[in-house]
């Protein structure tokens, strides 16, 4: 590149430098003042960071990986990605102390443009960023489109670069196949990381692939793609999720759950994994596990994009569950939870709506205490706030599925089921509140939620009768996490994993998860109509237990 | 938190330190260098022996965490398409001011779309620390070339002036992979961790790997690295 192109290039251009010391920011200052950049911010950490990039479209941003004890340059890179304050067009370097590449990202598109080690002298900066800022102005009407969401666009340009043979050719095949990607194209995007791959084993095509792969319905071809990601210690934590959700997919829970520990063990600041993590940890039921990861996203999501009152709600209703479960009803875990309840009266103390819901779930954590006429007190209190118990009448849709919540550990069945159905009736478009109804309900009462359940028995008796016990498996699983409280669905399953083990031999880890599901239904109504039906298959999985630990023993 | 784990983070933040008032200290250097003219011999070494250790300290305190975490095997293969030529380029430039000290003469022979696939921060290490020690024995030339051999490997080469490797040296540039001589000391550290990184690029069975050989014609040392 002509030195005077350049010049003109960096005369035009915005920089923000983040680094915690001053004498850095000093020097790398100046070097940038050398280039010829006359506009330049800096930034001491993410808070000021991310407030630059709120009011300025910057096109370099300069960012040392380590500051202190705030967040770290790949914190704030994903923050600032994931609030789409950071546009493809902007370079991103990331400057770090060592030499080794050893720091995780999230995912592959939360990797920066480009590394820099310290020490640096001002010609390799220079170097870097010419490379850099050519790369950016060579692509940027591809960058542009891609930020545009404007696919075909972005894939046209790319071709002319791939026609090209140019040095932004694999670039624009990594761009390309990602646009047909988001285009839900995923045959067309397959083949082009299996190009690639048949050259070289390029981490980000490994990701690709599996990604695709993934949607294609192909769980077993992902399951090793992701598989081998994770034993080359790949940096990229997304493969841990991705892995995991495959795990989940084919039944295999326990380790789902297990790599998102080991995940969240590396990086636990991340908000959505953890909250995974406390969802797959309540469905097999380590709750202390699922408590954890509630506190932590309880505190993460504080004062972040991922503020939300169920951040709050679901500790609290981890913890209930917990006291519900358990013997002796410790007055202790009534008071964690009411702190917690406080916390969020006192952050959503505008939100009458919320505060309700407060309200609600607090006296609903008194049923499951064993006090039950604490709790109907409470909520005959709260009456003229509720105007009446039905759902017509309450603007806020969670507060009647709080109110369903309570009457069911109160243990009053019908009129939490008459709660959830009227409820039905009036949203009956609303797919989100239709998913939360029948979490709740013992039997979906949403249309889609009834159609489904039709599908889903029609299938798994097909898998069933075919003897395809992993599949069967796997839709079972699959469906729990949407209806966790379907006794049908749960009864199936254990049969899939019986079946299953009668004949390839029982397994520790299948074992588990049908000891997990009888756990969490052995409190099954005699009156209930599955529940002779439950009684048997629980003594069979009782006999395989004892039968796999003496084989073990010998 | 595990005791190998808190070591690990002592270790970074340890690292990042020094690193900081390294990156200071050379910056203050080298702006030091640059308004105060050379006037005389003397004055030439003392820079020259600056600019030269601290380098050095660089490049230790690299393999000291780049092996440490090798025996915890938490040293990732970050491969990338990288463009030769820059690379060589970019590794010049992180020590023109010591070769100007020096008054070398470095150039570099390489095709511009010459592409290979390596983790550029390691190899840069490697190459960063060879120039400097070529720096310190060349007369008045380094070169570096890059070209792809008939096997499809990657070849860089940097060959120096200067009197050549003792025999010692080449010996045990030859016998990769019998582990580290602690006894024979800490001199070869670097050429350790050169052969540990050129082996772990690998394309199916076949290995990376250095050498170092004299040249014939007026002495001189080359190192050769191969990355399938």
């Amino acid at each position: 590149m002509q030195k005077i192109d350049v010049l003109k290039i960096y005369q035009r251009k915005h920089a923000l430098i983040i680094d915690d010391f001053p004498d850095m920011r000093g020097s790398i200052r100046r070097m940038l003042v050398n280039f010829g950049i006359s506009k330049i911010e800096t930034a001491s950490n993410g808070e000021e960071a991310i407030t630059q990039c709120e009011n300025n479209n910057f096109d370099i941003i300069l960012c040392d990986y380590n500051l202190g004890d705030a967040k770290n340059g790949q914190q704030i890179l994903e923050e600032l990605r994931f609030r789409k304050l950071l546009k493809q067009t902007t370079g991103y370097m990331m400057i770090t102390a060592e030499t080794t590449k050893s720091m995780v990202f999230g995912a592959l598109e939360y990797q920066p443009d480009d590394y820099l080690t310290k020490p640096f002298t001002q010609t390799v900066l220079q170097k870097r960023l010419d490379r850099l800022m050519l790369e950016k102005e060579t692509l940027s009407d591809i960058n542009q489109a891609v930020d545009d969401c404007d696919y075909d666009h972005a894939i046209a340009l790319c071709d002319e670069h791939i026609a090209a043979k140019d040095r932004y050719e694999q670039k624009c095949y990594r761009i390309k196949a990602r646009c047909f990607f988001l285009k839900h194209m995923f045959p067309k995007a397959r083949t082009i990381y299996e190009q690639v791959l048949d050259e070289r084993p390029l981490e980000w095509a490994q990701i690709g692939l599996g990604q695709c792969l993934m949607e294609m319905g192909e769980l077993n071809e992902a399951e090793r793609l992701f598989q081998q990601l994770v034993d080359q210690n790949c940096l990229c934590l997304e493969v841990y999720d991705y892995l995991a959700e495959v795990k989940s997919r084919i039944g295999d829970i326990v380790s789902a759950q297990q790599l998102l520990e080991y995940a969240s063990e590396i990086s636990p600041n991340a908000i959505l994994r953890q909250q995974k993590l406390a969802d797959l940890s309540e469905h097999t039921g380590d709750w202390e596990r699922a408590e954890k990861a509630h506190r932590k996203v309880m505190k993460l999501g504080a004062n972040s994009c991922y503020e939300s009152p169920d951040n709050y709600f679901n500790l609290v209703r981890c913890i209930s569950s917990q006291v519900r479960m358990s013997e002796k009803k410790d007055n202790k875990r009534v008071k964690d939870a009411e702190e917690v309840l406080d916390r969020a009266r006192r952050r959503y103390r505008d939100d009458p709506a919320v505060r309700l819901q407060t309200d609600i779930l607090n006296a609903g954590v008194y049923a499951d205490a064993g006090q039950p006429e604490e709790s109907r007190k409470r909520i005959e209190a709260l009456a003229p706030k509720l105007t009446a118990n039905s759902a017509s009448a309450n603007p806020a849709p969670e507060v009647t599925l709080e109110l369903a919540r309570c009457y069911q550990a109160m243990g009053d069945k019908e009129q939490a089921q008459a709660l959830l159905r009227e409820l039905a009736e009036l949203y009956p478009d609303d797919e989100n509140i239709g998913k939360e109804i029948d979490r709740l309900s013992d039997e979906p009462l949403s249309k889609k939620g009834k159609e489904e359940a039709v599908e889903l028995n029609r299938r798994g008796k097909e898998l069933l009768s075919n003897q395809e016990y992993p599949q069967a498996i796997s839709l079972f699983s699959e469906a729990l996490r949407h209806y966790p409280n379907n006794i049908a669905v749960k009864l199936n399953l254990l049969l899939a994993l019986i079946r299953e083990m009668d004949r390839n031999g029982s397994d520790e880890k299948q074992l588990t998860r049908a000891e997990q599901i009888i756990h969490s239904i052995d409190t099954l109504q005699e009156d209930h109509p599955l529940h002779d039906r439950f009684h048997t298959l629980w003594e069979y999985v009782e006999q395989l237990r004892e039968q796999f630990t003496e084989e073990d023993d010998e | 938190m595990s005791e190998d784990s808190s070591f690990a983070v002592l270790l970074a933040s340890s690292v990042h330190d020094i690193k900081n008032s390294l990156a200071m200290l050379l910056d203050t250097l080298d702006s030091v260098v640059q308004t105060t003219p050379i006037t005389n011999d003397q004055q030439r070494h003392q820079f020259a022996t600056l600019r030269g250790e601290a380098a050095r300290i660089n490049n230790s305190l690299m393999y000291l965490l780049g092996l440490y975490r090798m025996q915890k095997n938490q040293l990732p293969l970050q491969i990338q398409e990288v463009y030769v030529a820059d690379f060589l380029e970019e590794q010049i430039a992180a020590n023109d001011l010591l070769f100007s000290i020096r008054e070398l003469q470095v150039t570099s022979t390489c095709d511009q779309e010459l592409t290979g696939y390596f983790d550029p921060t390691l190899v840069g290490g490697v190459i960063n620390n060879v120039l400097v020690n070529a720096a310190r024995y060349a007369k008045k030339n380094i070169e570096l070339s890059a070209t792809r051999s008939a096997e499809n490997e990657l070849v860089i080469e940097v060959r120096d002036d200067g009197r050549g490797f003792p025999a010692k040296m080449i010996e045990s540039a030859e016998n990769q992979h019998r582990g580290i001589d602690f006894i024979s000391g800490s001199t070869n550290l670097g050429l350790y961790f050169a052969g540990e990184v050129a082996h772990m690029h690998r394309r199916g069975e076949q290995h990376g790997s250095i050498a170092l050989s004299n040249l014939e014609t007026g002495g001189g040392g080359c190192f050769h690295l191969r990355l399938p």
